[in-house]
């Protein structure tokens, strides 16, 4: 049996003499494993940072917020829809609650000096809850609003780091929102997010006087030690039906876990990457129609070297073997190219996403790009069967005489 | 002439190669046509025989049958005491990897492949690991007086030179037949006399078989036995100092 390393250069002879032929060949390979390394890098970035995330949340909250199904979620997004005090009551009477708060939010005018912002405000009890149990959010600099606090406020990390106004603001500084002026009196540790880094947190029985009884976005619950959190949640689930007079199936609010949360983002996560990696697909199989086709003509091309080759000893699978190495090779050098690109790609994804203030990092794992390069080879590899066959059979005599 | 033939060609009692009563048949279309009608030759080791005729005589065919490149319709070839009819395409390739080296008209060296990778390609399909290869390959091509231009292309080589190469490929093998086709075909009067002067050394000194198929006078006077053939028939075999060259059959 011959060395393979000598089959190797018998296959690597095509990039030297036909080049052009061999790069255009290996291009359809090369866009597919471009784009699936790319898009699975990029979702493999965004579920290690979701992973992270929400390893912060506390494992035994729940969230109630209004609006169920993808319309009613909209409706609670632009505030058509809301929680209210009495819902709190309902919850805080379920069997295995241990602590329940809301916290409701408004989309607000900042002013300092005499520049106004637009931001999320939002507004909690003090005196029920904190910031780091409603999001994991630790206090940078000052300190957490406190149960006396009247017009305090802590506000996002972008305010006293960022340049949301020319003057950067920190712990003792004034802000203004509806008229009335705010003292800072913590400054928020950095989310990595924009939305949440420009948010500013008020007390809720302030957000009350300035606004009214606007309801709440969500409500936050924690359920005792020892219960099982997803009883717990049917339970809640169950109560405020029978409270609102609703059936099952007709709710108009959504009772999550971390965990339900986790797998509702998973689940988006992974039908995206179904779609593209479909597409990516698609795009594979056209390169491997590709090297079919560039096989078939390297073979007609080389009759005479089959023959040659026959003649001096070689074996239909000897024939058959250089010519699936050569495919394969052809796969291979698109694959190879293709990871470089896409791990490119997905990094340039990642830089403009850092920009933009969402904390992400593509990731592409070993495994990938070792499956990538092999699965490149054996698309190549099947895509030049037939046309090795076809060389395989070739009648010495015969391939001579052309 | 038949007790000449005994006297001379008994040394050995098995032939090297042995063809009974070989036909070859082709479909052309709805005709056939009848390439060889009936061969039987025995070619003993050590010989160096010219096979002679005009185009469509059956020379190439005869060769085909011989090199084992193609099969007879009816008839038996036996290579080295092996009935090669019998055996299977793989069997059949590397029984002809071993037993015969091929030269050819057109040289057939692979274009993309230097000279010594040429050299190397019938031992790739062998149990020879790269390097013993290619130390062997480097050693005939001293012995062709090729090894100063190992690692050149075909296209960088002249005919002759060529030639060499291919020559080298064909005793890279150690076979025990070489098979040449033609071999001066492509290449100069000079040049041809080199390569025929090169396998008149392979033959006396080396005791190599020669099988030389050619329609050139000089090409066969090297041999020491000449076979005529004219349609599919053999229709003279003697000795050369017995042929009478000026007697070749004419269509």
């Amino acid at each position: 049996m011959a060395s393979f390393v000598y089959y190797l250069n018998l296959a690597l002879r095509t990039f030297r003499h036909k080049p052009t032929r061999s790069w255009l060949t290996v291009i359809g390979i090369f866009i597919g494993i471009t784009a699936l390394i790319a898009l699975i890098s990029v979702g493999q970035g965004l579920q290690e940072t979701i992973d992270k995330q929400f390893s912060m949340l506390n494992p035994n909250a729940l969230y109630i917020f209004p609006g169920s199904g993808f319309y009613g979620i909209l409706a609670a997004t632009v505030g058509s829809v809301q929680m209210t005090d009495h819902d709190i009551k309902v919850i805080q009477k379920v069997n295995g609650i241990e602590k329940v708060a809301g916290f409701a939010a408004v989309l607000a005018g900042i002013e300092s000096g005499s520049e106004i912002k637009y931001a999320f405000l939002i507004g909690y009890e003090p005196s029920e809850i904190s910031l780091r149990e409603i999001s994991s959010i630790s206090i940078e600099k000052g300190r957490e609003l406190q149960t006396s606090d009247g017009y305090k406020a802590v506000v996002g990390w972008l305010y006293a780091n960022g340049d949301v106004f020319k003057k950067k603001l920190t712990v003792g500084d004034e802000i203004t929102i509806k008229g009335k002026k705010f003292t800072i009196v913590g400054i928020a540790e950095r989310v990595g997010s924009e939305e949440d880094d420009k948010q500013v947190y008020i007390p809720l029985s302030t957000m009350k006087e300035i606004y009214g009884d606007i309801g709440y976005m969500t409500i936050w619950a924690t359920v005792k030690e020892t219960y099982p959190i997803e009883t717990v949640a049917e339970r809640v689930k169950v109560a405020l039906r029978k409270d609102r007079g609703l059936k099952e199936g007709e709710e108009d609010f959504t009772v999550q876990t971390p965990q339900q949360l986790y797998e509702t983002y998973g689940a988006v996560i992974s039908i995206v990457q179904i779609i593209v990696i479909g597409i990516a697909a698609i795009s594979l199989v056209v390169g491997g129609i590709g090297i079919m086709n560039t096989m078939y003509t390297s073979v007609l091309e080389r009759t005479r070297e089959i023959g040659i080759m026959k003649a001096v000893g070689a074996r239909n699978r000897d024939i058959m073997i250089i010519f699936l190495i050569e495919s394969g090779i052809l796969g291979l050098v698109g694959g190879a190219l293709g990871i470089g690109a896409g791990i490119l790609i997905s990094k340039g994804i990642e830089t403009i996403t850092l920009q933009t203030g969402y904390p992400f990092g593509a990731s592409t794992p070993l495994w990938l790009i070792i499956g990538a390069l092999a699965f490149s080879f054996i698309v190549g590899s099947v895509s030049g069967l037939l046309p090795a066959m076809q060389a395989a059979r070739m009648k010495p005599a015969e391939s001579l005489r052309v | 002439m038949k007790a000449g033939k005994e006297k001379v060609f008994s040394k050995e009692k098995i032939p090297i190669i042995e063809l009974q009563n070989v036909r070859k048949t082709y479909q052309m279309g709805d005709v056939k046509v009848n390439a060889l009608c009936g061969i039987d030759l025995k070619i003993y080791k050590g010989e160096f025989v010219a096979i002679i005729g005009h185009s469509g005589s059956g020379k190439s065919t005869l060769m085909n049958m011989i090199g084992s490149l193609d099969l007879p319709t009816t008839g038996k070839i036996k290579l080295d005491d092996i009935d090669i009819t019998t055996l299977s395409e793989s069997e059949l390739a590397q029984w002809r990897g071993k037993k015969i080296g091929f030269v050819f008209q057109s040289f057939n060296l692979i274009p993309t492949l230097t000279a010594i990778e040429n050299v190397m390609l019938p031992l790739m399909f062998k149990d020879i690991t790269a390097e013993e290869a290619r130390e062997r390959s480097k050693k005939m091509l001293e012995r062709v007086g090729m090894g100063h231009r190992i690692n050149h292309l075909p296209k960088e080589l002249s005919g002759g030179e060529q030639q060499r190469v291919a020559i080298a490929r064909a005793l890279v093998v150690e076979p025990e037949v070489i098979l040449a086709d033609e071999p001066t075909g492509n290449i100069d009067y000079k040049s041809g006399l080199e390569i025929m002067a090169l396998l008149t050394k392979l033959n006396k000194e080396d005791g190599r078989t020669v099988i030389v198929v050619t329609h050139e006078r000089f090409v066969a006077e090297h041999a020491d036995r000449i076979v005529e053939l004219q349609d599919g028939k053999i229709i003279r075999d003697s000795k050369n100092h017995e042929f009478d060259f000026n007697n070749i059959k004419r269509k």
